[in-house]
């Protein structure tokens, strides 16, 4: 049976990491390499990196990032943040990105999700959905989730997966920061909707929700400030999630 | 060790080639079939898809062919496993490599598609790559392997998943021992090996 994953998801900008991880034996918190690897030390199943830099000189930067990432780090990881073309992805997954994810641009132009599957195979194609509650439904929003689409969240799902996304990463903008816990409801709905596997994103505040996420169909769960600030361990997460009765590669 | 990675000019090569860094080799990028043909071993690492990947593994088929009468060891990754088989369906139906008995086939809707994560290996007995512990999966595609060439197996609900294929001086992995940390390496330190 497939094991439910844990990933830790790093903001970088400008090459460096953003929100520095405070593990003790990091020398330099703000190096995207040495982070990784306290992570895949740390038993992540996976990592994620963010770029939330804004300026197009660094897109190189990242690329650089992703490749010496690449070298050191044994596990899969997704890169996203500001992918607007084809030819944005391509330059990250031959860089070594295991997944890219789609976001801002893919909304204004979903034959995003086409075309970077069909050069690279689905399971290396992540849909990012930010959707915020909106009358008995969601509303996917865009550009960071500070704007509203209009768009209908469990339709746009089914579209990024017929198009070609291989999984889907699930914030739910209300739960994001609130650290109470993942939008169970919402990942309910999205799970029942596509064949995919779902990441929930938001709300991480304690061991239990994690399992709270899986019980609600999630394959994967991510997370940043708690595991950066050492409120919670990924060791500590995956051992509440065993005994909740959920499959986890523990120990790795 | 020396090992040669075949170029496909396809996919993502660079985190297999760290993969085998890390395990103590020196391996070395070829897209000269006559190159390969005088391998010590061979890589053949994954690629997009099946039909792109078949296009361009076929001229490197007498080469991997030439290795293997020598009995040298080779091995397939992920779809470079895939297009050992004789035949996949993935974009059409189209002809493998026909290295290795058996179909390469969609995974049913009955489970979740991709197969994406981490499962721990099963093993059917003897391989000489001694598959186990943790293996990281990322497909949309099977290969229905005959029990005779599985050397380890997953269970992805109901669909048995060959994760581990060999005969004679051939093998195939259907995960990704680059991405499956301290798991991954030993089964590549064991190619190296062979």
């Amino acid at each position: 049976m497939l094991t439910r994953r844990i990933i830790p998801c790093l903001d970088v900008k400008d090459g460096r990491v953003v929100k520095g991880v405070k593990f003790e034996e990091l020398r330099d918190a703000g190096d995207p390499v040495e982070s990784a690897r306290a992570y895949g030390a740390a038993g992540a199943d996976e990592l994620c990196f963010l770029d939330i830099s804004a300026s197009l000189e660094s897109r190189g930067t990242l690329v650089q990032l992703v490749e010496r990432v690449a070298q050191e780090l044994a596990i899969p990881f997704a890169v996203g943040g500001g992918v607007r073309s084809v030819a944005d992805a391509e330059a990250l997954l031959r860089a070594g990105a295991d997944k890219v994810s789609l976001n801002t641009a893919a909304l204004a132009q979903p034959s995003l999700f086409n075309e970077v599957a069909r050069i690279a195979g689905s399971q290396s194609v992540l849909a990012a959905i930010d959707a915020k509650a909106r009358g008995p439904g969601w509303e996917v929003r865009s550009h960071g989730g500070t704007r509203g689409t209009g768009r209908d969240l469990i339709e746009w799902a089914r579209e990024a997966v017929d198009r070609g996304a291989g999984e889907i990463l699930l914030t739910s903008m209300d739960h994001d920061g609130v650290k109470r816990g993942f939008a169970v409801e919402m990942l309910q709905a999205v799970t029942a909707a596509v064949p995919v596997p779902v990441i929930a994103s938001g709300g991480a505040g304690a061991a239990e929700h994690f399992a709270d996420a899986f019980d609600a169909g999630a394959a994967a769960a991510l997370a940043a400030s708690v595991f950066h600030f050492g409120t919670l361990s990924i060791s500590a997460v995956k051992q509440t999630c065993v005994a909740r009765g959920f499959p986890m590669r523990w120990p790795p | 060790m020396n090992v040669t990675v075949i170029d496909l000019g396809l996919g993502n090569l660079g985190s297999v080639m760290q993969a085998l860094k890390r395990a103590g080799a020196d391996p070395h990028l070829s897209a000269d079939p006559a190159e390969v043909a005088k391998a010590e071993r061979v890589i053949l690492p994954g690629v997009a898809a099946f039909g792109v990947g078949i296009q361009r593994a076929a001229n490197f088929k007498p080469a991997v062919q030439e290795v293997l009468a020598r009995h040298a060891p080779v091995l397939g990754i992920c779809l470079g496993m895939q297009i050992l088989f004789e035949e996949g369906e993935e974009d059409g139906v189209r002809p493998g490599l026909g290295l290795l008995p058996g179909r390469v086939t969609k995974l049913p809707p009955s489970v979740q598609v991709p197969h994406i994560g981490w499962q721990k290996l099963r093993a059917t007995g003897e391989s000489p790559l001694g598959p186990r512990g943790w293996a990281y999966f990322a497909h949309s595609y099977r290969c229905e392997a005959p029990d005779e060439v599985t050397q380890a197996w997953v269970d992805h609900g109901p669909v048995r998943i060959a994760a581990v294929v060999g005969r004679g001086s051939l093998y195939g992995v259907q995960y990704h021992p680059e991405k499956s940390a301290g798991d991954g390496e030993a089964l590549l330190k064991s190619f190296l090996r062979l």
